[in-house]
């Protein structure tokens, strides 16, 4: 165990996340069961009465989740120097690997972790827009969604939470074979340098394609604000394009944005975040353009009752002049950083 | 409907989007040469350039960098400067006599090629440091002589 300010920090954000995860989850089943047994309006307006200190826990919550996100990364850059030959992140995602100790789990509880925090994330803000739209209704039409939704988000924290722990907690001393042939492919330094996902080159097509799909988002998405009539097969138009430009988002971010902002052939995303950090606020754009438009999906999707027909479009509109202000915001700086 | 200070909050937002790439790339600038393969500051007592016909030349912070970012490209060097470490002066590779020995130029990067002008220089080095002259298959730069 390496105890250094961050890992404090993210041990603390671990138990409140599990706490306040656990809290959530056996509230909202105790609301939802007392909600299911209501009959009358007097009986929901109480068990509606109640909740509100719930739903503010969740909100909570949703903080603690999005604060371990960056705390996450900013844990493993204050563990690059731990060790001789390892560079940056990318080396410390790859300690563990092929050791015969406890340290063996840390790159699968490392490798889950990245992709619960942005699904926490996701989650979150699902239940969040839900939230917002239930606040707009006079008889809290969603609440029953939105207890719901605090099951799978907050059992996903806690148990977010106990890998990070678990990481946190293992020791990352390496035990390996001292001798034998087997044990050559244990100490190759090679596992701490990134490598490309696209060895046969393509490069120029892949930015191409990028600008091409993000920018069609943007005209898209800017269209569909001005014009406040949002249908079904729009939203769920809108979200493929997003998980396509996500998918693109990913590889060019690997291939083309860290050698060329790095200015040497390292397909390393995560030196970006010692050398060029501002390059982290374009990442963080492009992914709430991504999230906005998966929000708006859902808060169209989930949140249409009787009772939100008027205040659906607005909402699902100012969601999505959030996706385009990340994606605006992101092409602008991708484009900028690359020009310069 | 989205209300206009939303717009204007937007217009305000992209307008700092432009500047924070402005100002990092700003903020970074910094005249001295970096290595093509690991970005460390070049020690110009080690300095390593490769020429090509075709691009811009690469300039390395020592062979073993150079070696590392060569293995990697199909690009055929045209000329390979290495620099003398005991006169400071540059020599083509391929007249300069390497070798590889206990000494290490660069804790960061490990490494061990030596680089000398003459001979003499290099076997002495050699001698002092455990070291071995690399020459023909184990030159350093094996396929810089077939180019020509």
């Amino acid at each position: 165990m390496i105890v250094n300010a961050y890992a404090i920090l993210a041990a603390f954000l671990c138990l409140l996340q599990v706490v306040l995860g656990l809290l959530v989850v056996g509230s909202a089943l105790r609301s939802l069961r007392r909600w299911n047994f209501s009959s009358t309006l007097e009986q929901k307006q109480a068990v509606e009465e109640r909740t509100y200190l719930q739903l503010l826990l969740a909100l909570l919550l949703l903080g603690f989740n999005l604060a371990s996100w960056p705390v996450l990364y900013l844990l493993l850059q204050s563990y690059v120097p731990s060790w001789p030959g390892i560079m940056c992140i990318f080396g410390v995602t790859q300690i563990g690997t092929g050791s015969l100790g406890s340290s063996r789990h840390l790159p699968w509880l490392l490798s889950t972790l990245q992709a619960t925090k942005p699904l926490l994330v996701f989650l979150g803000g699902s239940w969040f827009v839900v939230y917002l739209a239930n606040r707009g209704t006079p008889n809290a039409a969603l609440m029953r969604r939105l207890l719901t939704w605090l099951l799978p988000l907050g059992l996903l924290s806690v148990g977010d939470a106990c890998c990070e722990a678990a990481y946190l907690g293992i020791p990352k001393q390496e035990e390996t074979l001292s001798v034998g042939c087997c044990t050559a492919g244990l100490v190759d330094s090679s596992r701490f340098v990134p490598h490309s996902l696209l060895e046969s080159g393509g490069r120029d097509v892949l930015t191409t394609a990028f600008f091409l799909c993000v920018g069609l988002m943007c005209t898209v998405l800017f269209f569909s604000i001005r014009r406040e009539r949002f249908r079904g097969g729009q939203l769920v138009g809108l979200l493929a394009g997003a998980v396509v430009c996500l998918g693109l988002g990913v590889v060019f971010l690997v291939e083309v944005a860290s050698p060329s902002l790095l200015q040497r052939p390292h397909y390393c995303p995560y030196d970006l975040v010692d050398e060029v950090p501002e390059s982290i606020l374009a990442v963080v754009l492009f992914l709430l353009g991504s999230f906005s438009v998966g929000w708006a999906a859902v808060v169209y999707g989930c949140g249409r009752v009787s009772e939100t027909r008027e205040l659906l479009p607005t909402l699902t509109g100012r969601v999505l002049f959030l996706g385009l202000f990340g994606y605006l915001g992101s092409l602008v700086m991708v484009s900028l950083e690359l020009a310069l | 409907m989205i209300p206009l200070s939303w717009w204007r909050a937007g217009l305000v937002g992209l307008l700092i989007c432009v500047g924070l790439p402005v100002w990092g790339h700003w903020a970074r600038q910094d005249a001295r040469p970096r290595c093509a393969w690991d970005g460390l500051v070049i020690d110009s007592r080690f300095r390593v350039v490769v020429d090509f016909d075709e691009r811009f030349p690469w300039e390395f912070c020592d062979v073993r960098c150079a070696r590392s970012r060569l293995t990697g490209d199909t690009l055929t060097p045209r000329e390979i400067t290495v620099t003398d470490e005991i006169s400071g002066e540059e020599l083509d590779a391929r007249r300069a006599v390497f070798v590889r020995s206990s000494i290490t130029t660069n804790r960061i990067t490990g490494n061990r090629w030596h680089v000398f002008g003459r001979r003499v220089d290099a076997e002495r080095h050699a001698s002092e440091s455990k070291g071995r002259l690399r020459e023909g298959s184990a030159h350093p730069f094996p396929h810089l002589g077939e180019s020509r």
